[in-house]
This record gives C-alpha cells, structure tokens and sequence, in this order.
C-alpha cells in the first residue's frame, strides 16, 4: 500500500498550487525557526546570574521599524505570488475551451455525477461508492449543486474543492493532466452536512481520452 | 521636606518591600475572609469583582473540563478507523459542544475573568463600574453554558451542527431536535452577557483610573481588555441578530436562511464570520495581555516597545473586522483579493507583538519561574500557529487545505495552545494574588513539560492528516497507512496532554493545605495589583505608591536605582512622596460614607475665603 495517501498532483492547477505550497512550507520552516532558535538563545543568554537589574532598555527605533517592515515585506511578496496563481484558478474558461462537463449533485450522504452529453449518470449509495471517471489531458468543467444542505467537492489530488449551495449553481474547470491512475475515495466532502457526513466520498478514476470514450459508449443511457 | 545625605543614601540595588508600606491594615490579617462572600446565598448576590472574577475562573475551567473530556470522547473515537465509541449522532454532538463550550463557555469567558478580577487591580480601582451589571452577566454566561449542555439530555441529542452552524443544516428540516434551539438560546445568552461585560470594562478602564494612571502608563492587559472589549461590542450583537434570525427560521416561520423561499445560506455565513473573526481575537487578546504582563516581570526589564505593542492591538483590532470572508474562500462568492490582503496583513501587527516580547527579554535577568516558562510555551506555540494563519491566507492553499485538519490543526495552535498555555501562566502568576498561597515551583516544571509535549503530538500531526486529505468532522476515516497511523499518534498526545493536568491539580490542593505566606508581591512585579495584600481586601487598596510609569511597583522597588523610571534619585522620590501626600489623597478605606474621599486628584485648597 502507498506509504502516502495524498495523491500526487493531478491537474495543471494542482502542479502551480504544490509550487506555492512549497515556498509557503518553507517560508513558515525558516519564520518558525528563526524564532524558536531567537527565544532559546535568549532563554539561555540572559537567564538570570544575579540579582543585579538589567539595563532597562525600553525601546529600540530602528529595530522596531526593521521588525514592521521586514514583515510587511514578506507578506507582500507572499500575496503576490498567491495572486498570479489563484487568477489561473479562479477563472472559469470559456465555453469553447471546455472538452467536457460533469454535474456534480450532493445530497445527504452521497454523490451523484451527471454527464449531460452522454446521459449518464452515476448515483452513490451505501452500499455502492460512486466512482467519478474522467479522461485525462483534458479541460473539465464541474458544475455543482447539491438538494439539501451546503456539501463541498474536494478531490486532494486537484488541491481544490468548492462549496456546493442548494441554491446556486457554482462552477469550476481545471485542466487534467497526463497521468492516470485510480484513487480509492480519492474525493470527499468537505463540509459538515450532518449524520453520514463521513460516508459521503467517491472513488476517482483517470483514464486516457481512449479509454473514456470507450467508457461513455458502455454506460450510455444508464439514467436512473 | 528632609534630603539624605551622601553616605545616608541606600545603595542602588537595596530594594523596597511592598509589604513594608502595606502595613497592619485590617483585612490584611491572613487569616481574615478578605471580603470573599463565605456562605452560598453570599455568593449568589456578590457584586463583587474579585469574587465574580473567582466565579468566572472556576466556571470557565469547570466548561475546560467538560471540552476537555468531550475531546477525550473525540480522541478516542478516531484513535482507529472505524466507529468503536459512540455513534455517528453522537459523535457530532460531541465535536459541536466541544467546539462550542471551548469558544463560548471557556476561552472568552476566562478572558472576562481575567478582567473582572485584575481591571479594577491594575487601574487602582475599588470595583468594576457596574457591580451589579457584572452579577446579571455571570448568571447569563452560568445558564446560557447549562441550558447548552443540558442539550445532551433532550430527545435527539445536544446539537450536531458544527459550532458555526451553517444552515440549512441548522435550520428547522436540517436539525429539527430541541438541543438546536437550546445551543442557540444559550449563544444568545452567552453573546448578552459578552456584550454587558464589554460595556462594563470601558466604562471602567476610561473613567476609574487612579490618579497618576494615564492610559499610556496602562497595563498592556488593561489595554488589551479594552480593546477586546469594543470588539465584543462590534461582534456580539452581529452574531446574537444572526442567531435570532435563526431561531425565528426554526420556530416561526421565517425564511432568513432558506434557500428553497428565496432565503440565503451565505447570509449566516458573512454574519457569523463578522463574529467570528474577531471572535478569534477577542479569545487571544486577552490572554497576549498575560504574557505581556509576565515577560517584563521575570526578565526584569519594561515592556519593549510599549507605545508599538498598543499599536499592534489597535491594527489587529481594526484589520480583525475586515478579515472574516477568509473563512469563506471555498464558497465562490467572496473577493479573494482583499480578504486575503486583509489576512495577509494581520501578520505584520501579530508579528511586531512576538519580537516585542522577544526585544523585552533580550539583555534582561530571565528567571525560569513556570510562569515564565508557560509564557515561553504560550510564545512558540503561538508563532508555529501563526505560520500557519499565513498559508490559509493564501486562497491558492485554502482551496486544498480549508475544512481539512490542517485547519484544526490551526486554530488549536493559535485558540488552543495561546489560551491553554497562557491560561497557565496566568494561573501560576495570579495565584498567589487571589489566594496569598504559592504554587509548586517544581510541580509547575512537570506540569509544564507533559503539556508542551503532549499538546504538540497531539496537534502537530493533524497538519500531516490534513494535508494529506482527512477532511475534518468525520467520524470515521479510511484505512490508508498514514491516517491510521497519525490519528493513533495524535490519540496518545492526548493521554499525555490530558495527564499534564494531574500535578497542576495536585500542586492547587496542596497549595491549599499551605499557610498564607506569598506576601503582596511574591515575584517583584510590576503592576498595582501587587501593591495590595494577597488577597486584596474589599475595595482594594488601603494606599497606592506614587503612579509614575507602567511599572508603579517596581518603580517603588527599585527606587534608589539610578537606571529605574522618571524618580532618578531618592532626594528626587522623597520629594514626590511629599508632593503625592498633599495633592493625590488615597486614604485608607472606611466604612464611614461621609469620611471616604473621592479617588480624584483634587489639589486640596489650604488657604484663602472658606
């Protein structure tokens, strides 16, 4: 069994996100280390040796100054590195671009995937977890819903979910990439809808554009 | 006026006992009552500060307990995959009043007692503004905490919602059982008495000072609380106007929040963020307050960068209300640019209050009392949090990592770990003041090493869970290696976390088998509070020394040290000693109406037409 359960990337989108994770991880290594190093060397050098009083330094200009600014530096570059990769994310394509749609319906405690093209569609139940078939080195766009109370569509490998309202649709595309490969429960909800909240995941299966078509052909007309 | 001469002169490190000024005023005999109500029905009609503040405390570490062992349940429900403890039901009324009783019956309300108690102390006050206002908001916040828990005991169970109660999940189809209308009438309650309290410490930081206490010679505790105070103001009714609309929806037939009549389920979300986000800090303002107040104290230096801390508050403070939709990225429906400017900017003020902390102990004489040591915990645990804020202020990450465990791996750092460790070193500084007993120094160190080991396991793996996709409010998880394997780890944490508390209670029984011999200012501090008996009598204070700095206390201690404060010189304090004697007249306090002079600072007039 994989000693990781995140699956690696699979979306374009998915790839640029690990990128700004990575530069956030280390960012926060080296913010959490310097600190932690700062408070022990200063736990350590100046413990107290005798009763005599410290000089009572009181404030330090310059250094206050750096300690503002230095910070507002960072979270500065750190916003603009988030923002030239969320615009990528957030936008929805053009219709035009798009080379499949899949609906996505939450409902209390399970999936159900519309491929409006085909006519098919997937529902889960207890006893059968639904499995979410795309074709890879394609641009899917998912449009959510959900019947009763706010779920969210989050597949870990696209490091992306989104809140599915009862009353709104809300949509998203991303480009899947090469790889394909099957992820048991490989997308879950991630809000609290309530009893069976834990039950409601999917297994995702990613398979060449070949092997997709083939799959549409065998399910069509499987409407419930 | 006399001078000392030359050689007459003390030397500069011949430091003055508090106790010596204090002297043997009624009620400063150990064995007296010190003004606490010694009987039950004397407890029920308190006005008192100190003794609604003692309340406060006992209450909010009672509803600790309670998180406490509801975590327990939480803990060991997911120690394996699989359901084993309780139902799924359960399961989620266990983590909803979990959440709920930590945020709204523990964090904030021990917030509120660190103000009841210590406000009126640090400012020289005799009481809160509104002793009886301050009574109506402990029984609010005691009923509002029952009626919440009494949930369990209903049909269907306490509510299961999650403590941010989304609708439509919390509205009447979602949760149709009682325990939902229970937890929101007990928000209501909670939320009242939040907003009373709040009013109650303004009124009492702006117009009670003592003569001589400028709001810039404050305790940071002081302007902390002040400023937590105007953003319960700002919060409170939001959230009780939401809840309101809520139980309306769920009992007379409203639609506020239902989509299927034309209602809005994102509308709970922006005001219940409204709240919320400064929800957060109004739990971890106070409690920076703590160790604000504790750093100085055992490094023996001021506060670095007074002036720069108060600014800190005032920006996050301000940016705090301008944050909450960070909460809401997933959604689709919310400005991602200016939530995550706003978020990412609350760093910068955040960050300036860690390095003031760390710029007060650089060069100083650090003494490792647990206090001390608590603080320190408070400040790693707190910055490892804070590391975190920043990557969930990036929506590019939010989109992966929100209402993963990640997230509660997040915010138990930052509400958790801040309130837990500073609730600690607030204990074991205070402790002495409120009881005139000391805590085990040695049982402290134990107390400390078991809680900084087992909050970490406990919660550091949660960042892995989460990252790696265990989203979180689940009962049960799949069977992969890692999940199993960390959610194990993260179990026996919280064996050795929950182990942590048996020497702090050891060390508080044994503490009271112990004579009454910490004397007013136990650990040379700095603030009023310890220029008055432990435990102060009624009203405080029979005498203040001379208010020059933020440091009134110490400043009288070390006042023959040529480097302390605006005295320089004993000839220089002599001189003020005088000068206060004539125009800041703090008599001792009588029970005699007519002879109780005002605490104003009213030059006497000594001569001319009377």
């Amino acid at each position: 069994m994989n000693r990781l359960q995140l699956p690696p990337p699979l979306t374009d989108q998915a790839a640029d996100i690990d990128e700004v994770w990575n530069i956030f991880l280390i960012g926060a290594f080296v913010t959490f280390a310097f600190v932690a190093v700062l408070v022990v060397y200063v736990l350590l050098r100046f413990r107290r040796r005798d009763d005599r009083l410290p000089r009572q330094v009181r404030e330090n200009i310059p250094v206050e100054i750096a300690y503002t600014v230095i910070p507002l530096l960072v979270v500065i570059a750190l916003f603009v590195i988030t923002f030239t990769t969320v615009r990528a994310l957030d936008d929805v394509e053009d219709a035009d671009e798009i080379d499949l749609v899949v609906g996505v319906v939450g409902f209390q405690w399970q999936w159900r995937f519309v491929y409006p093209e085909a006519g098919i569609v997937v529902t889960g139940s207890e006893e059968e977890v639904p499995e979410l078939v795309l074709p890879a080195s394609s641009t899917i766009r998912f449009d959510l819903s959900s019947v009763d109370v706010i779920h969210s569509f989050w597949i870990p490998g696209f490091r992306f979910k989104r809140d599915m309202f009862p009353n709104e649709e809300q949509s998203f595309a991303v480009d899947v990439a090469e790889a394909t490969g099957t992820y048991a429960a490989g997308g879950v909800c991630s809000e609290f809808c309530g009893l069976d909240h834990h039950k409601m995941f999917f297994d995702l299966r990613v398979v060449t554009p070949a092997e997709f078509e083939q799959w549409l052909t065998e399910n069509a007309g499987s409407s419930e | 006026m006399t001078t000392l001469d030359r050689d007459e002169r003390p030397r500069e490190n011949d430091l003055l006992s508090v106790d010596d000024f204090i002297g043997d005023e009624e009620g400063t005999d150990a064995s007296a009552g010190r003004g606490l109500p010694r009987t039950i029905l004397g407890w029920v009609t308190t006005t008192d500060h100190k003794a609604i503040g003692i309340a406060y405390a006992v209450t909010a570490l009672v509803f600790l307990a309670i998180g406490g062992v509801l975590a327990g349940i939480i803990r060991a429900e997911l120690a394996q995959p699989g359901l084993q403890v309780v139902d799924e039901a359960t399961y989620n009324s266990v983590f909803t009043i979990h959440g709920s009783v930590m945020v709204y019956l523990f964090a904030v309300p021990f917030g509120f007692a660190l103000a009841n108690y210590l406000v009126p102390l640090q400012i020289g006050a005799p009481d809160l503004a509104f002793p009886r206002l301050n009574a109506l908001s402990y029984w609010l916040f005691l009923f509002g905490g029952v009626i919440m828990l009494a949930g369990f005991l209903s049909d269907g169970g306490a509510a299961g919602f999650g403590w941010y109660a989304y609708p439509p999940l919390s509205g009447p189809l979602g949760s149709p059982e009682l325990g939902a209308d229970l937890w929101i009438i007990a928000i209501i309650l909670t939320g009242t008495s939040g907003t009373l309290s709040a009013i109650n410490i303004i009124a009492t930081i702006s117009m009670m000072r003592a003569p001589g206490m400028t709001m810039f010679r404050m305790p940071i505790l002081c302007w902390n609380l002040f400023l937590t105070s105007f953003m319960v103001l700002l919060a409170f009714p939001v959230l009780t106007g939401a809840l309101i609309m809520l139980e309306a929806d769920r009992q007379f037939g409203t639609h506020f929040y239902d989509p299927g009549a034309g209602g809005s389920p994102i509308l709970w979300q922006h005001l219940f963020w409204f709240f919320g986000h400064p929800e957060v800090y109004i739990v971890a303002l106070p409690f920076f307050g703590v160790v604000t107040e504790i750093f100085p104290v055992f490094a023996r230096k001021p506060l670095f960068g007074y002036k720069g801390l108060v600014l800190a508050t005032l920006t996050i403070a301000a940016l705090s209300t301008s944050v909450w939709a960070h909460h809401m990225f997933v959604t689709g429906a919310v400005v991602l640019p200016f939530f995550a400017a706003t978020s990412f900017l609350i760093a910068v003020p955040t960050g300036v209050k860690v390095f003031n902390w760390i710029g007060t102990m650089w060069g100083g004489s650090i003494s490792w009392e647990p206090p001390m040591l608590f603080a320190m915990g408070f400040l790693v645990t707190f910055v490892a949090g804070g590391v975190t804020g920043v990557m969930l202020a990036s929506p590019t990450l939010d989109f992966h990592l929100n209402d993963t465990y990640f997230v509660v791996a997040h915010f138990h750092y930052v509400m958790g770990g801040t309130v837990i460790f500073s609730l600690f070193a607030a204990i074991y500084f205070w402790w002495p003041k409120v009881t005139g007993r000391m805590l085990s120094k040695r049982l402290g160190q134990y107390h400390f090493w078991m809680l900084v080991v087992g909050y970490n396991v406990t919660f550091f793996v949660m960042h892995l869970l989460g990252r790696d996709g265990m989203p979180r409010r689940v009962a049960d998880y799949q069977p992969t290696d890692d999940f199993e394997t960390w959610n194990l780890i993260s179990s026996l944490g919280f064996v050795l976390l929950a182990l942590s508390f048996v020497p702090f209670l050891y060390s508080v029984v044994s503490s009271f088998r112990r004579p009454m011999t910490a004397g007013a200012d136990p650990w040379h501090a700095n603030s009023l509070e310890w220029a008055t008996s432990s435990p102060p009598p009624p009203h405080n204070f029979t005498w203040l020394p001379p208010i020059r700095s933020e440091r009134p206390v110490f400043d009288l201690r070390w006042v023959n040290h040529r480097d302390v404060s605006a005295i320089g010189t004993s000839e220089a304090w002599t001189a003020r000693q005088e000068h206060d004697k004539d125009v800041l007249p703090m008599h001792p306090y009588t029970d005699n109406y007519d002879d109780e002079p005002t605490a104003g600072a009213r030059p006497r007039e000594t001569d001319g037409a009377s």
